[in-house]
C-alpha cells in the first residue's frame, strides 16, 4: 500500500480543490482501506480498489460539502497542514489547475484516470463504476473542454 | 473515410485494435487537420502529466503514512500479545517476573528445537547444577552463575526445573537418585563468550517446558515448599 501512495496522492491532487484537501482525501482513503481491508479480494488489483475508495470518498464528501455548505477541510487538521496547503494552493493554481477546476467532477475523474493515471478505459470504468460508453463520452467532453481552456498553449 | 473524435481519442489513448489503428493512421496521412487534432490531444496528455509529475517525487506527508504505520503496530502488538497469552493463561507462570516475561515476549520457540538435538547427552546433573536446582528460587542467578527459570511437574508428576547456565540451558527432573537432565542445549552465546542471547535460550527452555509440563508452573509458595522438602514427590 505504501508504494501506491505517491500515485494515489497525485490522483487526489487532481480531484480536490487544493493541496490540503487533497492530502486529507488521501489520508481518509488510506484509513478507509485499512479499516475495510477484509473486503479487498486477494488476486484483484489493490491499486484499482484504492482508487475506487478514493473517488467514492471524494464524491461523498463533495456532495455532503455542498449540502452542508461547509469546507471539505477539517478545521481540526493541524496548523502545518493548513499553512502548507494554503501556500501550495496559491503557488500551484496554474493554468492546468484552473482548467481542470472548470470540469464537472465526473469528467475530471475520467480525464485523470485515463490521461494521468494511465488506466485503460475498461479499468477506469470499473473504478468509477460506470459503463465503458459513459466513461468514453465523459472523457471526450472533458478533454474537449480542457483543449478549449488551454487552447493553443496545449 | 472520416475518423470520429472518439476514435481519434481512443487512438491517442492506445485503446484501438490493430486494424482500427491502421485505419486512423491512414486517415492521418491524408488529413492534416486530423493530424493537428491528434497532436493537440497528445500535447494535452503531456501537459497534464508534466503538471502532476512533481507530486510523485514529493515525500508523502506523515498525515497519510501514519495510519499505515499505526496499523502495522496494532498487528505486531496483537501477535506479541497472542504469543504472551499462551503463557500467561497459566496464572502460576506470572510469578517468574520481568525477566521471564521479557524472554517470552521476545522469541518464544526459537532456539530449543536446535538445542534439544544439541550436544548434551541426557544424564545426571553435575554437582554445581544439582546444588542450584536443589536450593535456588526461580528467577534468581546463583553464585555459580546458574539461573533457575521455573519449576513444574511433568506429565508423570515428577518435579522438573528449567535452568540456564553459562554452558547452556535445559530442563532437569528430580528422581530418587537426583536431578536427571531431560533436555539440554549448548548456549551459542556462551561459546562466543557473550551472555547476550540468554534471553532466547530462556525462551527456548520455556517452550520445551510447556511441552513437558502436566499443568501450570509452580508458584513461589509451592516452589518454596518443594525446596524445603528436598524436591520429594
Amino acid at each position: 500500500m505504501t508504494a501506491l501512495l505517491p500515485r494515489l496522492r497525485r490522483f487526489a491532487h487532481g480531484l480536490a480543490r487544493n493541496a490540503a484537501d487533497a492530502d486529507d482525501l488521501c489520508q481518509m482513503t488510506v484509513e478507509r482501506a485499512l479499516s475495510s481491508r477484509q473486503q479487498w479480494q486477494e488476486g484483484t488489483r489493490l491499486d484499482s480498489w484504492m482508487y475506487r475508495i478514493m473517488r467514492n470518498i471524494f464524491i461523498d464528501e463533495t456532495r455532503s460539502a455542498s449540502r452542508r455548505a461547509r469546507t471539505f477541510a477539517d478545521p481540526d487538521d493541524g496548523l502545518e497542514v493548513g499553512v502548507q496547503g494554503a501556500q501550495e494552493a496559491t503557488v500551484e493554481l496554474s493554468m492546468v489547475d484552473r482548467a481542470l477546476a472548470t470540469l464537472p467532477d465526473e469528467q475530471r475523474e475520467a480525464v485523470l484516470l485515463v490521461m494521468v493515471e494511465g488506466y485503460k478505459y475498461v479499468e477506469a470504468a470499473e473504478i468509477i463504476g460506470c459503463p465503458i460508453g459513459t466513461l468514453t463520452s465523459r472523457l471526450l467532453r472533458g478533454r474537449e473542454a480542457l483543449l478549449q481552456h488551454l487552447g493553443e498553449a496545449a | 473515410m472520416t475518423i470520429s473524435p472518439e476514435m481519434l481519442a481512443a487512438y491517442a489513448d492506445g485503446e484501438l485494435d490493430q486494424l482500427s489503428a491502421a485505419r486512423v493512421e491512414r486517415a492521418l496521412g491524408d488529413d492534416p487537420d486530423l493530424a493537428r487534432q491528434l497532436e493537440a490531444l497528445l500535447a494535452l496528455k503531456d501537459k497534464l502529466n508534466a503538471h502532476f509529475a512533481p507530486i510523485l517525487d514529493q515525500p508523502v506527508p506523515e498525515q497519510i503514512t501514519a495510519p499505515i504505520a499505526d496499523a502495522a503496530k496494532v498487528v505486531d502488538l496483537s501477535a506479541v500479545r497472542a504469543a504472551r497469552q499462551r503463557w500467561f493463561e497459566r496464572p502460576a507462570l506470572r510469578y517468574g517476573g520481568g525477566a521471564i516475561a521479557a524472554a517470552l515476549a521476545l522469541v518464544l520457540v526459537l532456539v530449543m528445537t536446535v538445542n534439544r538435538t544439541g550436544d548434551g547427552a541426557p544424564g545426571m546433573a553435575g554437582e554445581e547444577l544439582a546444588r542450584a536446582l536443589d536450593s535456588q528460587r526461580s528467577g534468581v542467578v546463583g553464585p555459580g552463575g546458574t539461573k533457575v527459570l521455573l519449576s513444574f511437574r511433568d506429565h508423570g508428576g515428577a518435579l522438573c526445573r528449567g535452568y540456564a547456565e553459562k554452558a547452556g540451558s535445559g530442563i532437569a527432573c528430580r528422581e530418587d537418585s537426583g536431578w536427571h537432565i531431560r533436555t539440554h542445549g549448548a548456549n551459542a552465546s556462551a561459546e562466543q563468550g557473550a551472555y547476550r542471547q540468554a534471553g532466547s535460550a530462556d525462551a527456548a527452555v520455556m517452550a520445551a517446558a510447556q511441552d513437558m509440563a502436566g499443568g501450570p508452573a509452580l508458584d513461589a509458595d509451592e516452589e518454596a515448599k518443594a525446596i524445603a522438602a528436598g524436591w520429594k514427590r
